[in-house]
């Protein structure tokens, strides 16, 4: 019954992480409907690796890296292309409890950011991985990283209402 | 961590993803039969490859019949000669927007026929080729099911990353044949719909697996010895335009590679505006014939080498009312 403890492992792993990467895919993407098709191929291409993933050492990190890559990789796509988006998507009317203006905001920033940049920020700052770390997932170099950082903490600074730049002083 | 520097962009990125968040479930269940089917697809995929070459191995002393029905499946490989070429896969029907232009390339010992859409000098709106015997598809490819094509196991090859124009992506269908072996469609410039899709079915329902020579428009004067080609492009086009056809065809002459290219206009054209400056050229009525050193990157060429250059371009004799 060895492929029946493989399925458990997988529905129990996606089950216990599949808010984390929802939220991370919405990040990355800003539309909760395009985070969830996002989350569902990842963890379809999880579940095709999974016998040997689930022996990884840090299983979290390469969930993460199967969804920003597939992210990039949609992003490279004519399909996406034809149908991108420059606004707040449609379920910007979605219940924000806390500073709906500042969230708005920031959403529309990131938005605008090139997906490279946009993937660098979440990764670095959402999710809170070293310059090292960042780069292993997006499989680009520290000193990438630190540019596509860098740019993208401009052009958030650049987009985002004065009273909301406190976060870009200091910047990496 | 990169937190404790930016408290304030790493709150307000938690805050836009935790309290924003409308409830979904995935579907794991979903996400488990997706990928046993891509799982399956894959090993498919492989014990095909394996199977075509005991196929194969079986079959080579017994002229290549299929075993399941009789049909014949051609063993011959694309060739090139110096006034032609022999192709082992060819195009029966077409949709109307592939009637632009018609071609065939043999490189590197595989054989290509394609079909153009928007003129001859693009790249090819459908290319079909057959594959070697063994070969899988390549990981950067998504195997997807399609339906099968005259009876046999087809699916569909979704490249992961792809950069093309907004509203097209390339993909490719690939079936079985007779024997083990694969053909694989290539399609450009098509967007991605059912009703696509229906096409490129029927288009791979009438493509050929058989032997096909193809004359080309040129011949070699036997002054010039030996001529070994090793490589060749010959396009027709069916559309109104400045080219009738165009040829490109990589020989050998005592002991040094060279290009010969010939194009037919349909009007009398300038010269061009950039030619490699390896080449020489010369106009045969209507058709245009350079030939230039065989180099990816331009040199300096010796006296000797030009001297060949000359003495090849001479020595190229074209088709009369080469069609």
């Amino acid at each position: 019954m060895v492929k029946q403890t493989h399925a458990d492992e997988f529905t129990a792993y996606v089950a216990s992480r599949v808010g984390w990467l929802r939220k991370v895919a919405y990040l990355l993407c800003a539309d909760w409907h395009r985070a969830d098709d996002l989350v569902q191929e990842s963890i379809t291409k999880l579940y095709v690796q999974w016998s040997r993933v689930s022996r990884v050492e840090n299983l979290d990190g390469y969930a993460r890296k199967v969804l920003v890559n597939t992210f990039l990789a949609e992003q490279r796509t004519a399909w996406w292309r034809r149908t991108d988006r420059t606004e707040v998507p449609a379920d910007g009317a979605m219940p924000l409890t806390g500073d709906l203006e500042a969230a708005l905001d920031l959403q529309q920033a990131l938005t605008a950011l090139p997906p490279r940049q946009r993937a660098t920020v979440v990764l670095r700052y959402y999710c809170d991985l070293s310059v090292d770390q960042t780069a292993d997932a997006l499989g680009c170099s520290p000193g990438n990283v630190k540019s596509q950082s860098a740019r993208g903490l401009e052009a958030l600074r650049r987009s985002l209402a004065p009273e909301r730049l406190a976060f870009s002083e200091g910047a990496a | 961590m990169v937190n404790d520097e930016m408290p304030q962009l790493a709150a307000q990125l938690t805050e836009l993803a935790e309290n924003s968040e409308p409830g979904r479930m995935l579907d794991v269940e979903r996400a488990r039969r997706v990928g046993r089917t891509r799982m399956r697809r894959r090993r498919l995929a492989g014990l095909a490859g394996a199977a075509a070459v005991l196929v194969t191995v079986g079959l080579l002393g017994a002229g290549f019949r299929d075993r399941h029905d009789g049909t014949p499946v051609p063993a011959v490989s694309p060739t090139v000669g110096p006034s032609s070429l022999t192709m082992n896969v060819r195009f029966g029907w077409v949709p109307d927007w592939a009637h632009s232009g018609s071609g065939y390339t043999v490189e590197k010992g595989q054989g290509k026929a394609s079909v153009q859409r928007d003129g001859v000098l693009v790249e090819p709106a459908l290319s079909v080729w057959l594959t070697e015997l063994g070969s899988e598809p390549g990981a950067e490819y998504e195997l997807r099911d399609a339906p099968k094509v005259n009876g046999r196991l087809a699916y569909w090859l979704d490249p992961e990353t792809i950069t093309s124009e907004p509203g097209w992506r390339p993909y490719h269908l690939r079936w079985q044949v007779p024997g083990g072996r694969w053909v694989q469609l290539r399609t450009m410039y098509l967007p991605r719909t059912t009703e696509s899709e229906q096409e490129l079915l029927r288009v791979a329902a009438g493509v050929t697996v058989e032997s096909v020579n193809v004359p080309l428009p040129v011949h070699f004067a036997d002054a010039l010895g030996p001529v070994r080609a090793f490589d060749a492009t010959l396009i027709r086009s069916n559309s109104p335009g400045e080219i009738r056809w165009r040829m490109g065809l990589g020989v050998e002459v005592s002991g040094q590679r060279l290009s010969v290219v010939a194009t037919r206009n349909t009007t009398p054209q300038p010269p061009p505006e950039f030619r490699s400056s390896n080449a020489e050229c010369r106009t045969v009525g209507d058709v245009d014939l350079c030939v230039s050193w065989d180099l990816a990157m331009e040199k300096e060429m010796t006296p000797d080498e030009w001297a060949l250059v000359r003495k090849v371009l001479a020595g190229v004799e074209v088709v009369p009312d080469f069609k």
